[in-house]
């Protein structure tokens, strides 16, 4: 929504999550140098801040990989979501750390070129046990790269949100990259059951919830049938059931609306918010502005425009009550177009 | 893929980033702000933070620029 671009809009939320996340750094760094050292103090200094970093970085990959499905599926964890972005930032930065290292210790004494080594060094790509797995990992890590240097609402502007947000949705394939990275390269050479439970359970957590999520969506949109059709107004709820300073969330004629009731009025806009598609029907009216749940972006209900200064639009709809029974025209009025709240009157 | 081609490969990305960095300090002294108005008078750590994007997307930034001149 920035009129103004600064490097990081701090908050006190902001400030607490980011807390919150270096403290949990520390710690997982602490646990797993200590593991290691207990049970396998043979390894040099490099070695141990390579897989460090690597652990650090493929469990803070999971984790925000999970976040969006379990906000999904359960609201209470939509504060995580907040500020997803600086664990983005700071996996990266692991990941970073472990790639160059990597490089360093395997690749660059040699008289090849380290980069080229990565590629050359081994060429069995149609061995599993001996795959190599430096190529799967230097992939996965420009993908992270591309991702950390465009972390900026400056980058989702300017880039449009259209290709931003396929740029960002890569993260599935470099995570994919890296599950392979890890089981051709590391448990490879690591021969024990429980590193490769803790892959699998990863990875079959953060497709089980993406899986259960899409699941709730695809059930939640079958039970959006709508059949009382009157000039194109489709009844979709009832007055009461939308709490005053809330929204319900409907999807009709494959539109995602959200329809507002505030000051003893509805208004209906487009569900989707533009700055990362959030659900705006499951934030609130704050202010007099429809308030997005993920990041506070907002909206007029009535033109469903950001306040000025701000330029974001989303398309508005045309609302009927009758009898305490709300209709809604799922034809789209162009973006910030003006509708007239609908006055509740009994 | 012989050593040739992925050093061949490095050297044109290489060269593409270069010409990336060189265009990035012009744009953000010169251009930015002409591009989009929202980042006028945003700070140098700002400027600095999507520096390693702008020498990564420099060409789409190149062609608005010229679109915004013309």
């Amino acid at each position: 929504m920035g009129v103004e671009y600064a490097g990081v809009l701090w908050n006190k939320q902001k400030k607490q999550y980011d807390k919150i996340m270096a403290f949990a750094i520390l710690w997982m760094v602490i646990l797993f140098v200590v593991l290691h050292l207990v049970f396998q103090p043979d390894f040099t200094a490099e070695t141990l801040i390579i897989r460090t970093s690597a652990f650090v970085a493929f469990t803070l990959l999971n984790f925000i990989l999970i976040i969006g499905p379990l906000a999904r599926l359960q609201p209470a964890f939509l504060p995580l979501l907040y500020n997803r972005r600086h664990l983005g930032v700071t996996m990266f930065f692991f990941a970073a750390i472990h790639g160059i290292f990597s490089i360093i210790q395997f690749h660059a004494l040699g008289n090849i070129n380290p980069i080229v080594s990565v590629f050359l060094s081994n060429t069995k790509y149609e061995a599993i046990s001996e795959f190599p797995f430096q190529v799967l990992g230097f992939f996965a890590l420009i993908i992270l790269f591309l991702m950390a240097i465009t972390s900026h609402d400056f980058w989702l502007k300017n880039l449009s949100p259209k290709f931003w947000k396929g740029l960002h949705m890569m993260v599935y394939l470099a995570y994919t990259l890296i599950v392979l990275h890890v089981a051709t390269g590391i448990l490879q050479y690591e021969n024990n059951l429980l590193y490769w439970m803790l892959l699998i359970g990863s990875f079959g957590l953060v497709a089980g919830l993406h899986l259960a999520s899409a699941w709730k969506e695809r059930k939640w949109r079958k039970t959006q049938v709508y059949q009382l059709e009157k000039d194109n107004f489709f009844e979709v709820a009832t007055v009461k059931e939308i709490p005053d300073n809330c929204g319900k969330g409907i999807w009709i004629a494959d539109q995602n609306i959200a329809i507002f009731k505030y000051n003893n009025c509805l208004s209906a806009v487009n569900n989707v918010c533009r700055h990362q598609m959030g659900p705006l029907a499951e934030g609130q009216v704050v202010e007099g502005c429809i308030t997005c749940p993920w990041h506070g972006y907002q909206y007029q209900p009535e033109d469903g425009q950001s306040p000025p200064p701000f330029h974001e639009k989303l398309e508005t709809y045309q609302l009927a009550v009758l009898n305490g029974k709300i209709w809604v025209n799922p034809d789209p009025m162009p973006e910030g177009t003006y509708v007239a709240p609908i006055k509740i009157t009994d | 893929m012989s050593e040739q081609t992925i050093m061949l490969i490095l050297k044109i990305v290489g060269l593409y980033l270069l010409a990336g960095a060189i265009f990035s300090v012009i744009f953000l002294l010169k251009g930015l702000e002409k591009v989009d108005a929202d980042a006028k008078g945003t700070s140098w750590s700002f400027k600095l933070l999507i520096f390693p994007g702008l020498c990564v997307f420099w060409v789409k930034f190149l062609l608005d620029w010229i679109k915004v001149k013309s």
